[in-house]
């Protein structure tokens, strides 16, 4: 109980050192250029059943930036970063209470088109997960699904991304063959392909390397900072290393707390939580 | 102190009694298994033999013919017998079995897997498991004093209004009718509750629930990722369905497979339903028969030699085409199967 | 080990048990028959009570269907068959040449049918049901029915013939009948315990013909006596060789036993179909009891329980018939089905039971 007051307060100083002074204040808008928040979080709490996995969260993404949460298991960073699209809400007995805007729209407001959500904050999960069908199939579904109709057009649509994937060069002569033919870094590759296929604005990752060797995980990386130039990225991490390698910004939970918050370089080099300076030094985790 | 034994990490620890019951064991589990294989090809193949063997005679006499004529006439001295109707029999009660318990199982599963609440599930689970238990001569009853008059009034006599004076495509005619059309002839006669259709209805309901358990349990086997990927890329509860029962395609088949099986297979319950004649007939109205089904009618009273021979063809032809069938199926199968 | 002994116990306690029962029932003689279905309700009952007063003797009945006990008595694996067809010549011939056939109830045939709309027990003849059957009359209204039935107002409903699936006996003596009284129907059909039916639908056994009568207004169909009377179905009087409408009963079933008994075949080979007399129902077949002329080929306690067991089933056995909804045999005609088991022997040398 303690921790959670305490981490209110943590979250609101952290608040305002991460962000740049800008309130949320930003129109009501899915125009891309006019927010310099692409996400923001208010109050957000999250609860399984009767546990309380997310306390009182309170948080800004940046537009076309690469945002790393970091934390220990457990600590709920996969939860807020699934609140972003809505996956939690085919978690049986999860709730979520508090605010979350994307480009200024409240995305649990009444209304909403969770399919449409999700389409535009595109999700790349923890284990490359491509469907059994072909490499262009796999890119061509999410089309498919959102209604994009025309052979040509999927086909122009579906080398877009797997160039964008930097997936391209490897698979353009066997398009046809099964997704489950390529390796793991491919793979992961091809689901960020698919993910990015329907033009998101954000991207959110689950942990994408972590089934991944350190060839795949480096091409993964580099790939994170190229399409950090279009599309907003929040990249959930065990891996420290990977943080500061790809991450503008940097949030570090602690038990469902947003402990600290800020330009990546400032909290491994010179956090103001000491909780946040014993993770990055590898005293805990 | 001497110096110590080293002794080998394999023979430490075990001592030779144990080993030597280890080996045993293995050989005889493996003798077993294989034993298994070789008795279950024994019997396919006696029983192979011993219906060849007793149909040898009527296959001498009858031939081909058995195949191309509909007549049965077991009548000492009249004798005649082909296969053609009840092969018919089979075939469309097996066809309308599979064409109507294929959907609505894949629906039964899909709802108990995924839409049902865990309350629910388990007692509807559990209650077409419990369907699967009833003996068929039960379903045999029921469907000779509930279904078949119900079918009779209402629903035969309801599609029969509906379709009488449908006539869209000529398909030519019954002995003695001017031309019949498509798809009137499909009622032509008349509501009757004994024909094929009350054959294939009590069939798609027998094989219903083998075909959903399977179906519900493969169903379950769709990766959480895979799940959890369509709903992140904004996919319905449809389109994510969809993608499930693509992903399962192959046990589902394999379901209907094994449905198939039983259909064909069937005799108590088709019998008691579906008016046992040896007729031909377009309409699902007519009364028809099917080969298991011949089988248990007269078998045990097959009192002359050719009847009883010509009974033993048909049993040979129903596991030859039994053979065929899932053959065909496996081909199919592997068709299908994911790259 | 532990499998060992379960392996031991696999093995040796069945046959253990089995010594314990060997050795308990060591003094009774078992006999066993197998056959007719239709006769078994009766045979149950009979074995029930024979065996409370002869507890020596264990019988043990099958009811397999008749050709299946016609098998057993050619292949000699049982002590005697029941059967509700009397043997070929060829089937004769092929149990060793010499075989008694001995009658032990009679079961008559009835017409029943379901019209609800009409109040009146309809008549029927042999020659309209012969009609029927080959799909020459196919409407209730005909003026066949209508002469047979006048003042009866009968529906303009189509007849939904109904006949058995299954082989058996019943069959069997249905298309017997039929031929006796439409020579078309000897001809085209003939008779079997299968035919090649004009018209119609079947329904296995009894259950099957009842339900596809049940089911339709219009239904007709053949059914045992016992199972029409217990069921409760409507039955039609049919009119017999002489002219008279006759209600299926035990009276009318026994007076026409007593018209065929002078002139029984030797060997009791007969179904009573359309016999002669004022009082006599026209459709009845017996059930038998089938057994070798000589029984050497069982043991001699076996032979002596058999004939036993077959003597009491026609003189004290009887009374029970009724109960049971089974026609006994009427006196004459149990003189002559005693005399027929007199000539049974064992090895050539008649016993006593």
């Amino acid at each position: 109980m303690i921790l959670a007051d305490t981490s209110t307060d943590i979250s609101q100083k952290a608040h305002g050192a991460g962000t740049h002074g800008l309130s949320g204040t930003v129109p009501v808008t899915t125009s891309a250029t006019a927010a310099r928040q692409a996400v923001e979080v208010q109050n957000l709490e999250v609860f399984y059943g009767q546990h309380r996995a997310v306390h009182n969260v309170n948080l800004k993404i940046n537009h076309r930036e690469v945002t790393a949460f970091i934390g220990p298991s457990g600590c709920g960073k996969s939860t807020i970063l699934r609140c972003f699209n809505r996956m939690n809400d085919l978690v049986k007995h999860c709730r979520v209470q508090g605010t979350v805007k994307i480009h200024g729209a409240d995305i649990y407001a009444r209304g909403t088109d969770v399919m449409e959500l999700r389409k535009r904050t595109g999700m790349v999960f923890q284990k490359p997960n491509p469907f059994p069908k072909s490499i262009h199939e796999n890119v061509a579904y999410p089309l498919r699904i959102h209604g994009v109709r025309g052979k040509a057009v999927i086909a122009e649509k579906v080398e877009r991304s797997l160039r964008l994937a930097g997936l391209w060069d490897e698979v353009k002569d066997r398009l046809h063959a099964s997704a489950l033919s390529l390796s793991g870094g491919q793979q992961q590759r091809l689901c960020i392909a698919r993910a990015i296929a329907v033009d998101p604005d954000v991207l959110l990752m689950d942990e994408p390397c972590s089934a991944l060797d350190p060839i795949a995980t480096k091409t993964i990386e580099s790939l994170i900072n190229e399409l950090s130039k279009t599309i907003t990225i929040v990249v959930v991490t065990h891996n420290m290393h990977q943080a500061v390698r790809v991450a503008h910004q940097t949030a570090f939970f602690y038990m469902g707390n947003l402990v600290e918050t800020g330009p990546t370089d400032k909290i491994f080099h010179n956090p103001v939580q000491h909780q946040t300076l014993a993770y990055v030094t590898g005293q805990f985790g | 102190m001497s110096e110590p034994t080293i002794r080998s990490p394999i023979a430490s620890g075990s001592n030779p009694w144990h080993r030597f019951f280890r080996g045993v064991l293995d050989r005889l589990t493996i003798g077993m298994s294989m034993g298994g294989v070789i008795m279950m090809f024994g019997i396919l193949l006696l029983i192979f033999a011993v219906l060849l063997n007793g149909a040898w005679m009527a296959i001498g006499h009858i031939g081909w013919k058995f195949f191309t004529t509909s007549t049965w006439n077991p009548v000492p001295g009249m004798d005649k017998y082909g296969v053609l109707a009840f092969a018919y029999g089979t075939a469309v009660t097996t066809l309308i079995a599979l064409l109507l318990a294929v959907p609505l199982s894949i629906g039964c599963a899909v709802f108990i897997t995924r839409i049902a609440p865990q309350w629910l599930a388990g007692p509807v689970s559990f209650l077409v498991e419990l369907l699967a238990a009833i003996p068929s001569v039960v379903y045999g009853l029921w469907g000779a004093f509930v279904m078949s008059p119900w079918l009779q009034t209402h629903f035969e006599m309801w599609m029969w209004k509906a379709l009488r004076n449908i006539k869209w495509i000529p398909v030519g005619h019954y002995p003695g009718h001017r031309t019949e059309y498509f798809p009137a002839n499909l009622v032509h006669g008349g509501p009757s509750g004994s024909d094929f259709l009350a054959g294939g209805l009590i069939l798609t309901i027998m094989i219903l629930p083998i075909i959903t358990a399977i179906t519900r349990d493969v169903l379950q086997q769709f990766p959480e990722e895979l799940e959890q990927g369509a709903y992140g890329l904004g996919a319905t509860w449809w389109q994510t369905t969809r993608l499930a029962l693509t992903y399962c395609r192959v046990g589902i088949f394999g379901a209907a497979v094994l449905g198939m099986a039983r259909a064909i297979g069937e005799t108590m319950a088709v019998v008691m339903v579906i008016g046992n004649t040896d007729r031909i007939s377009s309409s699902l109205f007519a009364g028809g028969q099917t080969m298991a089904g011949v089988f248990v009618n007269e078998f045990l009273e097959a009192d002359h030699p050719i009847y009883l021979s010509a009974m033993m063809y048909v049993a040979l032809t129903l596991l030859v085409s039994a053979l065929l069938t899932n053959l065909a199926a496996r081909v199919l199968l592997n068709r299908i199967a994911p790259a | 080990m532990f499998k060992a002994f379960h392996k031991f116990l696999m093995v040796a306690a069945p046959a253990a048990l089995l010594a314990i029962g060997t050795v308990g029932t060591s003094r009774a003689v078992e006999i066993s028959g197998a056959g007719s279905t239709f006769v078994a309700p009766i045979m149950y009952k009979w074995i029930k009570i024979f065996q409370k007063s002869h507890p020596n003797i264990k019988v043990d009945y099958e009811a397999i269907g008749s050709g299946g006990g016609i098998n057993g008595l050619i292949g000699k694996t049982i002590n005697f068959c029941g059967s509700d067809a009397y043997m070929s010549n060829a089937q004769i011939q092929q149990a060793g040449g010499a075989v008694l056939h001995m009658p032990e109830v009679a079961g008559p045939e009835v017409m029943s049918y379901n019209l609800p709309m009409v109040h009146k027990q309809l008549v029927m003849n042999g020659k309209l049901i012969a009609d029927i059957y080959l799909g020459e009359v196919t409407r209730w209204n005909d003026p066949a029915i209508k002469k047979l039935n006048p003042g009866v107002k009968l529906p303009d409903l189509p007849i939904l013939v109904a006949h058995r699936s299954d082989g058996s006996g019943t069959t069997f003596i249905f298309t017997g009948y039929l031929c006796k009284v439409s020579p078309t129907w000897k001809k085209q059909v003939g008779q079997s315990t299968s035919v090649n039916w004009p018209v119609g639908r079947g329904g296995k056994g009894n259950p099957g013909v009842a339900a596809l009568i049940e089911k339709t207004r219009g239904g007709l169909g053949y059914l045992e006596y016992a199972y029409a009377i217990t069921g409760h179905f409507p039955v039609a009087r049919l009119i017999n060789k002489d002219g008279y409408a006759i209600q299926p009963s035990m009276p009318s079933v026994i007076a026409a036993q007593k018209a065929v008994v002078e002139n029984l075949p030797a060997d009791l080979r007969l179904h009573i179909i359309n016999p002669s007399g004022k009082k006599a129902y026209p459709i009845s077949g017996f059930t038998y009891l089938i057994i070798d002329r000589d029984l050497g080929y069982m043991s001699k306690a076996k032979a002596k329980a058999t004939l036993e067991f077959i003597h009491w089933i026609l003189t004290k056995g009887q009374k029970y018939a009724k109960t049971m909804q089974y026609i006994r045999l009427g006196p004459a005609m149990q003189k002559k089905v005693l005399a027929q088991l007199a000539k049974a022997t064992w090895k050539g040398q008649h016993l006593s039971y």
